[in-house]
């Protein structure tokens, strides 16, 4: 992509949050599908923007589509009416903007504003404060489960009073914990064997008497209540007291507890938005959603045992239909379920995954609950709770007020719903990210494609639970079957609206209208030249990723990568037909195939190695996270620290980076590698970092991992940092993502580390997309 | 007794029927043990990242199909080993012969787990991985430093091992040359 088009395409992503793979739109359908790469679009609904307006008015709305009157519309200055983009209807401007004119506009039709933000200051009696829900293994090993206790004191600690929380420990049996102070806090009961009915748990737990209205609050108070209750139970929580006998798993009714987490929250606020938040030390091994039994002897499923529909993997259909039934109904009340793994061994994240995917939860796999990965991103999780100061501001000046933007500032959103209005000929198939459909309204079908991609067959989606990173893939149909010719300068529009509130219970809509430049599908350098490279790569690693989720083997999907990559290069790079040394890829093309090349390598496609609930989440994140962690995670940053360059630049993947006098600092997302060359151990070991002449040698010592912590404080989850010398054995992580250039079979190239491999390298890769292309 | 478990004895009496086994990969993180597993399995070998969760697998030798367990070699995990090995019916562990500075820890690893009530009497293979490197331990080098010199056992499968006696043996491999560890699967697959 030539750099103009690049800040162009940052431009709308910083004012916006969107990013589209194509950002010329072809008229006709049948050049849009030669494109290969479907028209999509990203979008991050929660996106913090620098310079928001926030507008402390209803939105107008267009009578006949919903849509929200923005730029793109074309006002009537005389008359008080404006022409709506979407339906092409003349809609008359309510009366409050009468005083409209070209001099006078409002900040929703303002150019520069085609992202706003509604925000409607709820009453005290009207706001709904978000619900945390916290489902607690109690099986966990002694320092385990201390840890994850103190974990829950700190973050009940930082949240404010209005903050209302619930506890439920599972182990045996489920315990759902009165929070009251007046008396002896009581425990209810329900047995591990079965999911049991909301009415059933509503009865026993007596959620809907009237005549008390005081026993409906004791299981889910505001901070401000049951702070010190909350506490003093957690200080007093014991270790599950049912035996666990030589070469068993303890009975761990996981599926039952968030069974009744949810129907505690469904019954006492169907509409307030909750995240149930689970920490978990190992599979299920009771009752509903149970992933293995008890006996050590069974050991969890593994990849094999799935692909080979071996016995062993015969849990996996069961448990991930209770699942996947328990997240559709959490999603219609609005619940968002995290999960939190802390163990060595799998915890069936695989057949769990549909809470996160359905409900917008995040999760973690760590390999104990004291773990520092652990640690850090359970409390990130809880800084998205913010006390947002602005609104209030809004209020006493009576004037919209711009948001102050705090670089990287984590936010979470509840009760989320995203709505789509597309112009005539532009169709969506669905959606690739974390949210629920909701049905369709008739008048916004002609707008749905009926051949579906991901979550599709409408153009409104929930997103119980949202944050400022949640980013959606919308995957679309443009073009019409009939050749048009398209007026000069002709725009299709497009428009989001996000309703979510905020973790202070206000209700707040995002409006964002983005128009596309819509061109004869003959003009080929002009649709090549709004290819966004980096937004292809995360939708086609979504794209991709989504097909496996779906059963598709992976060799199959690696194939039909290929094959998009072939017609797309073929169709906008400059070659003679059967002559692969013409070859040249056009500016705006030439990252695509490289950064292809290592998504085909990454865990994401190369699954040997990974266990099913590695594979799983990892494909959770690259459905979920934003363009940047994306790349990140298809393509791993690799910073260089060398003697004459002791602050680190970026350096190509690539196994000749490797080289023995610098310093390595490898960004997987995930995970995090500073490795040491050689002479630089050497130098370390001499003490020579020590001395005032070699201040260089010292920083390219401190500087990755000063960098490193700076990613384990921001993200989430918190990336795990290893550190190794060269030719040590965590240096695997390094050389497993390296582009292997050199192998011990080909022998050495210019420096650089040999990696033991049959794999094909960058380079033969190019070369074989080349001669495929040109043959094309 | 219905007519196929008649028909599979008769197999098994011609000794065609396949005998199973399980199998653990045990050995220090960088031994080799997921790279055995890719070459057993893929044939091939690739820039594997340190193993995480417990991975399996299907591995025939000779007429035997084993179910394999390849277990992270990192110090958090090696606690975990236990669950798997308890009801293997034999042990391969891996050493890293190049890596001087890390033979003492995996010698006393070794040693936990062959003093394990768990594995009391099952055989053990250990493949010392990495010949090919510069520098790597010779046989008997690698033999001392493990200390197993009094605990092998014949390699000539006709002697019949006394009641009570683990079969264990020691043979020298790499993996990515596909060399020497073949020899000590056949030896292993006597007494599984």
């Amino acid at each position: 992509m030539s750099s103009s088009s690049v800040e162009h395409f940052k431009r709308i992503e910083s004012s916006n949050g969107l990013r589209c793979t194509w950002n010329v739109w072809p008229s006709s359908k049948q050049a849009a599908v030669k494109l290969s790469v479907p028209v999509s679009m990203l979008y991050s609904p929660m996106k913090q923007i620098s310079g928001l307006k926030k507008l402390p008015y209803k939105p107008v709305m267009c009578p006949r589509c919903r849509s929200v009157l923005n730029p793109y519309c074309s006002i009537n200055f005389e008359r008080k009416t404006y022409l709506c983009p979407f339906c092409e209807n003349q809609a008359a401007l309510p009366a409050s903007y009468n005083a409209i004119s070209t001099e006078c506009l409002p900040a929703e039709v303002m150019p520069q504003f085609t992202t706003v933000e509604y925000v409607r200051e709820s009453s005290e009696v009207e706001k709904t404060p978000p619900i945390f829900m916290f489902v607690l293994d109690i099986t966990l090993r002694e320092e385990q489960l201390q840890s994850a206790i103190d974990g829950i004191q700190y973050v009940i600690s930082t949240l404010p009073e209005y903050v209302r929380v619930g506890l439920i420990t599972f182990g045996t049996v489920v315990q759902v914990h009165e929070l009251t102070h007046d008396q002896i806090p009581r425990v209810y009961m329900f047995r591990g064997h079965k999911a049991f009915s909301e009415k059933d748990i509503e009865d026993y737990l007596e959620l809907k008497t009237t005549n008390s209205v005081k026993n409906n609050q004791k299981f889910v108070m505001s901070m401000k209540d049951c702070a010190l209750t909350l506490s003093e139970l957690l200080d007093t929580l014991k270790h599950d007291p049912w035996p666990v006998t030589k070469h068993k798993r303890p009975y761990r009714c996981t599926g039952a507890a968030l069974n009744v987490a949810s129907s505690v929250l469904a019954a006492l606020y169907p509409l307030s938005g909750s995240r149930i938040v689970l920490i978990t030390g190992g599979p299920c091994t009771l009752g509903p959603g149970q992933v293995v039994s008890t006996d050590l002897e069974q050991k969890m499923r593994s990849q094999r045992n799935i692909e080979k529909k071996e016995p062993e993997a015969k849990l996996v259909a069961g448990a991930t239909k209770f699942y996947t039934e328990l997240a559709r109904r959490m999603a219609r009340s609005f619940q968002c379920t995290d999960i939190f793994c802390g163990s060595v061994h799998q915890c069936g994240l695989l057949e769990m995954r549909p809470l996160l995917d359905l409900t917008g939860g995040r999760t973690l796999i760590a390999e104990a609950c004291t773990d520092d990965s652990f640690r850090f991103s359970f409390e990130k999780l809880f800084e998205g709770v913010v006390v947002d100061s602005s609104v209030g501001m809004a209020e006493m000046a009576g004037t919209e007020v711009d948001e102050p933007v705090v670089e990287g500032e984590f936010k979470l959103g509840f009760s989320g719903v995203v709505e789509m209005s597309l112009p005539k000929d532009v169709l969506v198939s669905g959606c690739i990210g974390q949210c629920a459909t909701l049905p369709v309204v008739s008048t916004s079908k002609h707008m749905v494609s009926t051949a579906t991609v991901g979550q599709g067959g409408t153009n409104r989606w929930r997103m119980c639970g949202l944050d400022s990173e949640s980013t959606l893939a919308f995957i679309l149909e443009v073009g019409s079957k009939e050749p048009s010719m398209p007026a000069q300068g002709a725009v299709k529009v497009v428009q989001f609206r996000t309703v979510y509130t905020t973790s202070t219970g206000d209700k707040v809509m995002r409006v964002s209208t983005v128009g596309f430049p819509w061109v004869d599908g003959s003009q080929k350098q002009v649709i090549g030249s709004g290819f966004d490279e980096d937004a292809a790569a995360v939708v086609m690693s979504r794209i991709a990723s989504w097909r496996c989720d779906m059963g598709t083997p992976e060799r199959e999907v690696t194939r039909s990568i290929d094959r998009t990559l072939i017609r797309l290069v073929s169709l906008f790079a400059q070659y003679q037909r059967g002559m692969p040394h013409t070859f040249a890829l056009t500016e705006g093309f030439q990252q695509f195939p490289q950064t292809m090349f290592h998504f085909r390598r990454s865990p994401f496609m190369q699954t040997f190695g990974y266990s099913p609930d590695e594979v799983a989440f990892s494909r959770h994140l690259i459905l979920r996270e934003c363009l940047k962690n994306s790349m990140i995670m298809i393509r791993p940053t690799l910073t260089a620290f060398r003697t004459d360059d002791p602050a680190g630049s970026q350096v190509i993947l690539d196994s000749t980076s490797a080289k023995n006098d610098s310093v390595l600092l490898l960004d997987c997302f995930t995970e995090i590698i500073v490795w040491v060359g050689e002479a630089v151990v050497s130098w370390r070991e001499q003490g020579i970092h020590e001395q005032p002449d070699y201040a260089n040698v010292k920083q390219m010592l401190e500087q990755p991992l000063e960098d490193a912590q700076r990613m384990i404080l921001e993200r989430f989850p918190a990336p795990r940092l290893y550190t190794s010398d060269q030719g040590k054995s965590q240096q695997r992580r390094l050389l497993a993502r390296l582009n292997p250039s050199a192998t011990h079979k080909r022998g050495e190239a210019a420096g650089g580390e040999i990696i033991i491999t049959d794999d094909v390298n960058l380079q033969k890769f190019l070369d074989s997309l080349k001669h495929a292309a040109t043959e094309q | 007794m219905g007519f196929f478990d008649w028909f599979f004895d008769v197999l098994s009496f011609l000794g065609l029927y396949e005998k199973k086994g399980k199998l653990v990969f045990l050995g220090l993180d960088n031994a080799g043990k997921t790279t055995l597993l890719n070459m057993l399995v893929n044939n091939s070998t690739a820039a594997i990242r340190p193993t995480g969760h417990a991975l399996e697998e299907e591995v025939r030798i000779g007429r035997i199909r084993f179910k394999t367990f390849d277990l992270g070699g990192h110090e958090t995990v090696r606690e975990a080993w236990s669950e798997y090995y308890f009801d293997a019916s034999a042990v391969v562990y891996l050493v890293d012969l190049a890596d001087r500075e890390r033979i003492d820890e995996s010698r006393r690893e070794l040693h936990k787990l062959l003093s394990s009530p768990d594995l009391k009497s099952k055989a053990f293979l250990i493949l010392g991985n990495k010949i090919d490197l510069a520098g790597a331990l010779t046989p008997p080098e690698a033999i001392e430093a493990l200390g197993i010199g009094h605990l092998m056992t014949t390699r000539d499968p006709k002697v019949k091992l006394p009641e009570g006696t683990r079969p264990l043996q020691f043979y020298t491999c790499s993996i990515i040359r596909k060399e020497g560890y073949g020899d000590g699967f056949m030896w292993m697959s006597k007494y599984v």
